[in-house]
C-alpha cells in the first residue's frame, strides 16, 4: 500500500483560509486550511483516543468510531450533511476512511486530505493487531 | 478535459452548455477532481490503459431535467452512463463500459413517492438509497421491512437493475424480481411507464408488475435501454418473530442431501434465507490443514473429511432462518429437525430469537441485515477475514450461477480448486466450499479477487484467473449472473446457445431503441451498431 505513505493533497486544500483553531501544527487536520467542525478518531487504538481528545479540548465536536460507521452516519452525519456540508478531519485506520470518504461526494464533499499516520496496536480484548491509521480531512468540495 | 469518443470539442461544448441550461452549471462536473470521483475504486484495472475513466458527469434533480440531458445526448451523439448511487463495488463502481462516457449521476432524485404497509409495497426514485428508504419507514413507523444487500448505503433502484440481491426471504432478496413497475427516460427522451404504471388512474402500479402486453422491464435491467428514474418494489410485512437455527453434517456427501432438504423448506415458503458454512472455516489456514489441502484435490478432501471427523467438528452447517408468527416460526424449526435429522450425525443448535419490534442494541452482533436493518458493518476491518488478512485494496466479485443442489456444490469446489492449483495460484476454494444462497434459485459459487491500487502486475494476474475461471466455469455450464464492466463482454460471450442468439436479439432492439447508442454502450455485452466491431 505504498500509495497511502505518500501525503494527498488535493485541489487548493493548503490555500483556503481558516486554519483548525487550537490545533498544534502537525496535528490531524491542521494543514489542511479547513474549519474542521468534526473529529473522528478510532476507539480502537489509544494513539487515536489521544488525538481524539487533543482534539475535543479545543472545543471541537469530536466521535468515536470502531471501524462501523453505521450509527455515526444514520444518526448523525447524514442528517447533518443534508443540511449542509461540513469539514472533518480524523485519525483512523483505513476501513472509517474508506467509508466516509465514499459517501461523501454525494453531499459535494472529498477527501482532500490523507497522510499515513504511522502503524498502530489496537486496545482492548483480543484479537491485537497492528494496523496503519491514516490523518485525514473530508471537506466541502467548493471550499478546496 | 477529456472529451468522449466520436465526439468533437466543439459539439461537447456545446452539450455541455445544454447540460448546464437544464440541470444548472453546479450539477454539471468536468472538472479532474470531480470526474476522478467516479473512478471504479476496485478497479481491476487502475493506473492502466484499459481503465475506464469518465469525461464529465450530469447530476438531474428530477425527471424532465433527465428528459432534457438524454435529449441533447441523442442530438449529440454524446454516450451517456446512468447511475443511482453508483456504488457499485467489485461490480464497477460508478464507472461505464465505455471510457469517456458522461455519467448521468442520479442522487439527487431521492425522493421517496410512497410506502403502503397494508399493500406491502414501496415507490422510489433512483438516489433512495436503503438507509433512506429505512429511515422513511421507521420515521412513520410503518410495518413493513425492507431486504438490503450488506452495504445500506446502495440505491434500492441501482442494486435492484444490477439484479443485486438481499438476506431474508426468497421473493424479496432477489431485488429485481420484487419490483414492480418502472418509469423510464428512453432514449429520445421519451417517458415510459411499464406494468400498471402505464394505465393512467391505476393506483396498482405497486401492486402488479406486468400490467398487460410484453414485459419489457429486463430490458433496462444490465441494459442501455433507457434511464430509470422510478420503480416500485414489493416489501415484506413486519413479522411477529424470528428464529435462527443453525444444522451441522458431518461429512463431504452430506451436502447432497442437506441442500435438497433446505431446499425442501425454502421453496415451501418455510424459511428465508439458508447461509451454508463450514465449521471448519477458523482452521484452514492452520499449517496442518493447509498442508493437506496444498495435494491435489481427491486426496485432501478425504484427509480434510478424516480430519473433521477426527476432531468432530461437523463438515458443513447451515444457518435456517425462519420469520412469522411465534408459534409458527417455533413448529417450523421442530419441522426442519425432523427432516434433516434423518442425515445421520446431524446435530441442531438454535441460536437467536427475536421479536419485532427489535431494539438497536437486541440485533447487535447479529447479520442485521436479514432482520432488514440496512448498516455498513461490512467495511470494518475484520469483517471479511480474507480481504483483511491478505491486504487487499477492494476485490471483484467472481460470481458464477450453479444448480441449486450439493451436486453441483462439489463439482464446482473441485473444478475450481483443481483450476487454482494447476495455476500455482493460492485457492480461494476448497473442499468444503459453500455456496452463496442470494437467489431463491440457484446457488452463486462466489470469490472475491483480490485487487490492488499499486500492484499493476498482481491485478494483472487476478484478471487472467478470472478470465481462465469463467471460461472453465463456462464449459461446465456455470456462468456469471453479474460482472465488472472490463469481463461484461466475456461473460454475454458464453451466453450464446444458437450462434449468439440472445446477444444478436438484443443487439437488434438497441439499435432500433437507441440508433445512436447514447445509453450504457456496453453494457450487458451489448454494444451499440457503430462500436460493434471495436469490442469484438
Ligand atoms: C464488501 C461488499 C459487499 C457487497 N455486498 C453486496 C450484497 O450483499 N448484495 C449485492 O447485491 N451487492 C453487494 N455488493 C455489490 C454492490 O456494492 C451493491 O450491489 C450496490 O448496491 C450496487 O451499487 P448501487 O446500489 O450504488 O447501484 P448503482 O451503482 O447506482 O447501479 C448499478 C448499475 O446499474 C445501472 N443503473 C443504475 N441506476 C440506473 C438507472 N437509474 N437507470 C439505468 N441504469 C441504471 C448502471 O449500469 C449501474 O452501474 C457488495 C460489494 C462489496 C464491495
Amino acid at each position: 500500500m505504498m500509495d497511502r505513505r505518500t501525503v494527498l493533497k488535493l485541489g487548493a486544500a493548503a490555500s483556503a483560509a481558516t486554519l483548525l483553531p487550537g490545533f498544534a501544527v502537525g496535528a490531524p487536520g491542521a494543514g489542511s486550511g479547513v474549519r474542521i467542525e468534526r473529529f473522528v478518531f478510532d476507539e480502537r487504538f489509544a494513539e487515536a483516543i489521544a488525538k481524539g481528545r487533543d482534539a475535543g479540548e479545543t472545543g471541537i465536536p469530536i466521535s468515536g468510531v470502531d471501524g462501523d460507521l453505521t450509527r455515526l452516519w444514520y444518526d448523525d452525519l447524514s442528517l447533518r450533511w443534508q443540511r449542509k456540508p461540513m469539514a472533518l478531519a480524523g485519525l483512523t485506520a483505513e476501513d472509517a476512511l474508506f467509508v466516509l470518504g465514499t459517501l461523501a461526494p454525494a453531499y459535494r464533499m472529498r477527501v482532500v486530505e490523507e497522510t499515513e499516520w504511522g502503524i498502530a496496536r489496537t486496545i482492548g480484548p483480543t484479537p491485537v493487531s497492528e494496523l496503519p491509521l491514516y490523518s485525514w480531512v473530508i471537506a466541502p468540495a467548493d471550499r478546496v | 478535459m477529456a472529451i468522449p469518443p466520436g465526439i468533437n470539442e466543439s459539439d461537447f461544448t456545446a452539450a455541455l452548455a445544454e447540460f448546464e441550461n437544464a440541470v444548472g452549471k453546479d450539477w454539471v462536473f468536468t472538472r479532474d477532481e470531480d470526474t476522478r470521483l467516479y473512478r471504479d475504486a476496485f478497479s481491476p484495472v487502475q493506473n492502466e490503459p484499459e481503465e475506464i475513466l469518465v469525461s464529465a458527469a450530469v447530476a438531474p434533480d428530477n425527471v424532465e431535467e433527465v428528459q432534457a440531458v438524454v435529449r441533447t445526448a441523442n442530438r449529440y451523439g454524446v454516450p451517456i452512463y446512468p447511475i443511482s448511487t453508483g456504488r457499485n463495488l467489485g461490480y464497477g463502481g460508478s464507472a461505464p463500459n465505455l471510457s469517456g462516457s458522461v455519467v448521468l449521476d442520479l442522487k439527487r432524485m431521492n425522493r421517496v413517492i410512497e410506502v403502503d404497509d397494508k399493500r406491502h409495497f414501496a415507490i422510489v426514485e433512483p438516489g433512495v438509497s436503503y438507509f433512506d428508504l429505512y429511515r422513511y419507514i421507521q420515521d412513520r413507523n410503518l410495518k413493513v421491512l425492507i431486504d438490503c444487500p450488506d452495504p445500506g448505503w446502495g440505491s434500492v433502484v441501482g442494486n435492484s437493475l444490477d439484479h443485486g440481491v438481499g438476506y431474508t426471504w426468497g421473493l424479496y432478496r432477489d431485488h429485481f424480481i420484487a419490483h414492480s413497475g418502472m418509469e423510464v427516460v428512453l432514449p429520445n427522451g421519451e417517458i415510459m411507464r411499464t406494468g400498471m404504471g402505464a394505465l393512467p388512474g391505476a393506483e396498482s402500479w405497486g401492486d402488479y408488475r406486468y400490467g398487460f402486453g410484453p414485459h419489457v422491464d429486463g430490458l433496462f435491467s444490465q441494459g442501455g435501454f433507457g434511464v430509470v428514474t422510478k420503480m416500485g418494489f414489493h416489501l415484506m410485512p413486519e413479522p411477529e418473530a424470528y428464529l435462527k437455527g443453525i444444522v451441522t453434517v458431518p461429512a463431504r456427501q452430506d451436502i447432497v442431501d442437506l441442500t435438497a432438504m433446505v431446499n425442501q423448506l425454502e421453496h415451501q415458503g418455510i424459511i428465508g434465507m439458508p447461509n451454508y458454512n463450514t465449521p471448519l472455516a477458523p482452521h484452514l489456514a492452520t499449517p496442518e490443514v493447509s498442508a493437506m489441502l496444498s495435494q491435489p484435490f481427491a486426496q485432501a478432501a478425504q484427509e480434510l473429511e478424516r480430519w473433521a471427523q477426527g476432531n468432530e467438528l461437523g463438515y458443513y452447517s447451515v444457518e435456517l432462518q425462519f420469520y412469522g408468527p411465534r408459534e409458527t416460526v417455533q413448529s417450523n424449526w421442530r419441522y426442519a429437525q425432523r427432516l434433516i435429522g434423518d442425515i445421520p450425525g446431524a446435530t441442531f443448535e438454535t441460536l437467536h430469537e427475536l421479536e419485532w419490534p427489535i431494539a438497536a442494541d437486541e440485533a447487535e452482533g447479529l447479520h442485521k441485515v436479514a432482520l432488514g436493518i440496512p448498516n455498513l458493518e461490512i467495511f470494518r476491518l475484520g469483517t471479511r477475514q480474507s480481504a483483511d488478512t491478505l491486504g487487499w485494496d477492494g476485490e471483484m466479485w467472481f460470481a458464477p450461477i450453479i444448480p441449486k443442489n450439493g451436486e453441483a456444490v462439489l463439482e464446482a469446489q473441485e473444478v475450481f480448486t483443481e483450476a487454482f492449483r494447476e495455476a500455482g495460484m493460492p485457492s480461494f476454494t476448497h473442499p468444503a466450499s459453500t455456496p452463496q444462497t442470494w437467489m431463491y434459485r440457484a446457488f452463486v459459487f462466489l470469490m472475491g479477487f483480490p485487487v490492488s491500487k499499486v500492484d499493476v502486475a498482481a491485478n494483472q494476474r487476478q484478471r487472467e484467473m478470472f478470465t481462465h475461471l469463467a471460461n472453465l466455469g463456462a464449459e461446465h455450464g456455470w456462468g456469471e449472473y453479474r460482472t465488472p464492466p472490463i469481463f461484461q463482454d466475456l461473460v454475454m460471450s458464453h451466453y450464446s446457445f444458437n450462434d449468439h442468439v440472445l446477444r444478436r436479439f438484443s443487439e437488434t432492439l438497441k439499435d432500433a431503441v437507441d440508433p445512436n447508442g447514447i445509453i450504457s454502450a456496453g453494457r450487458g455485452g451489448i454494444w451499440p451498431r457503430h462500436l460493434r466491431d471495436r469490442s469484438a
